[in-house]
């Protein structure tokens, strides 16, 4: 079983191929590329495109559409595998649902590829831009990094038990929430969704791309083939 | 072309938002007309940050403190230009789509619709279809201009072009989108009218929007 993945999902992933009980060949791309749909894309169909020269036939994607970002790939052999989904929440959650609205939500892998990091680097991108552009610019571009969140209502952290221990998660999501200003909860979800992807389950929430097809979204926001 | 106004050029791109008001002033005291000073002095600056964005030359940042150059220039010069239509290229009414609360790339395409002699009204984040319409109306505008980052919010921008459509100023207003996942065929799929890609683009192909509607 070959399986591309974003690296948000990796603790989620080890724990659904334990309880598999499955040795899955898995390729991490990394969580940034969530920021740039269009170097997703490039990424994606580079890591397809050296599966399918080895030879694999069916590729499983741990992504939803992403922005896009998964929009354009294609195969030239292989059937891609992948959940009917626009993003990973509803595989955080265990099932599709319509979100609640203006929520910043919070998983262990987003926390610690993307958010952690976001913070901990924040004095440097302040030197670095001090010392390009002078301390003064540097102020006003980081109090415009500070207001990229100031339209949500709350943070949210969604966990799911035997991945990570609550206690520590909501040590680093509530300080992520208290850096964003926002009031902080959780909700716990569960592997179901992920567990049945790669069980290989197949029914409405999942999408099989025939090779040299691609999904994207009509005018009405369904994902298709194309 | 007066010195000063090279300099005003030169310290906008650089993002020297102090220098850029003080030659500004400079170039008030030298007698220098205001609508010269922002036609020949601020925009020229800003266009060429414009232009070095969309060929990656320069990133967000650079940008973005350009902006805030110039602004601090056009701040000066507000006062002494008359509200016709040599400052006034036209109105524009922006906002990100319902759902959606994403807005940096729409403030950023507001400084630089600004930047052009726009007249931008920001209606913000989370913005109801109808809500571009009654502005687009209230105002007199010639764009709405909509942002969207999210595919699940992107299929309300056909909301509001048939909002336009059922409306007065079906046959006026022009509708500009944008957004990461947004794409021409998108952008023809709903019946929008201008897609662009990129913040600098947006301003260009909104000015000359207007420029063809007021001739």
């Amino acid at each position: 079983m070959y399986i591309i993945a974003c690296k948000v999902f990796y603790y989620e992933i080890q724990y659904v191929i334990k309880k598999l009980n499955i040795n899955p060949h898995i390729i991490f791309l990394e969580q940034f590329l969530h920021d740039n749909p269009e170097q997703l894309t490039i990424e994606l169909q580079k890591t397809i495109d050296e599966l399918e020269l080895q030879g694999v036939t069916e590729i499983y994607l741990c992504y939803g559409l992403c922005g896009r970002g998964i929009a354009k790939v294609r195969t030239r052999k292989a059937t891609i595998i992948m959940p009917k989904v626009h993003d990973c929440i509803s595989l955080f959650m265990g099932e599709i649902l319509e979100k609640e609205k203006n929520i910043f939500w919070l998983t262990k892998g987003w926390m610690e590829y993307s958010q952690l990091p976001f913070l901990k680097y924040k004095e440097k991108r302040f030197l670095e831009y001090k010392k390009k552009y002078g301390e003064d610019n540097a102020s006003y571009l980081m109090s415009l990094e500070d207001t990229w969140l100031s339209e949500y209502q709350s943070a949210k952290l969604i966990y799911w038990d035997h991945v990570g221990e609550l206690k520590e998660l909501e040590e680093s999501a509530k300080y992520i929430a208290e850096k964003a200003n926002l009031p902080y909860s959780n909700i716990k979800g569960n592997e179901k969704f992920l567990f049945d992807l790669l069980a290989g389950v197949f029914d409405k929430r999942f999408i099989k791309i025939p090779p040299g097809n691609y999904i994207d979204i009509n005018g009405d926001g369904e994902i298709i083939i194309f | 072309m007066s010195e000063v106004l090279n300099q005003i050029s030169e310290m906008l791109q650089k993002g020297k938002m102090k220098d850029v008001a003080a030659l500004t002033q400079q170039a008030l005291d030298e007698g220098i007309d205001a609508l010269i000073i922002l036609n020949e002095g601020l925009m020229p600056g800003m266009d060429v940050i414009g232009d070095k964005f969309k060929r990656n030359a320069i990133f967000i940042p650079e940008v973005l403190i350009a902006a805030r150059a110039m602004a601090a220039g056009t701040d000066i010069l507000r006062p002494l230009l008359s509200a016709g239509s040599e400052t006034q290229k036209g109105t524009v009414i922006l906002g990100t789509i319902k759902d959606d609360l994403h807005d940096i790339g729409k403030n950023l395409v507001r400084m630089m619709m600004e930047s052009k002699g726009l007249n931008v009204i920001d209606l913000g984040t989370n913005v109801q279809p109808q809500k571009f319409v009654d502005m687009a109306i209230e105002h007199n505008a010639d764009i709405i201009a909509c942002s969207a980052l999210l595919t699940t919010t992107m299929v309300y921008i056909k909301d509001v072009v048939e909002a336009v459509k059922a409306s007065p100023i079906a046959d006026k207003v022009k509708i500009m989108i944008g957004g990461a996942p947004i794409n021409q065929s998108f952008c023809d799929s709903v019946g929008a009218d201008y897609y662009t890609p990129d913040a600098p683009t947006a301003a260009q192909t909104a000015l000359a929007i207007c420029e063809n509607m007021h001739v």
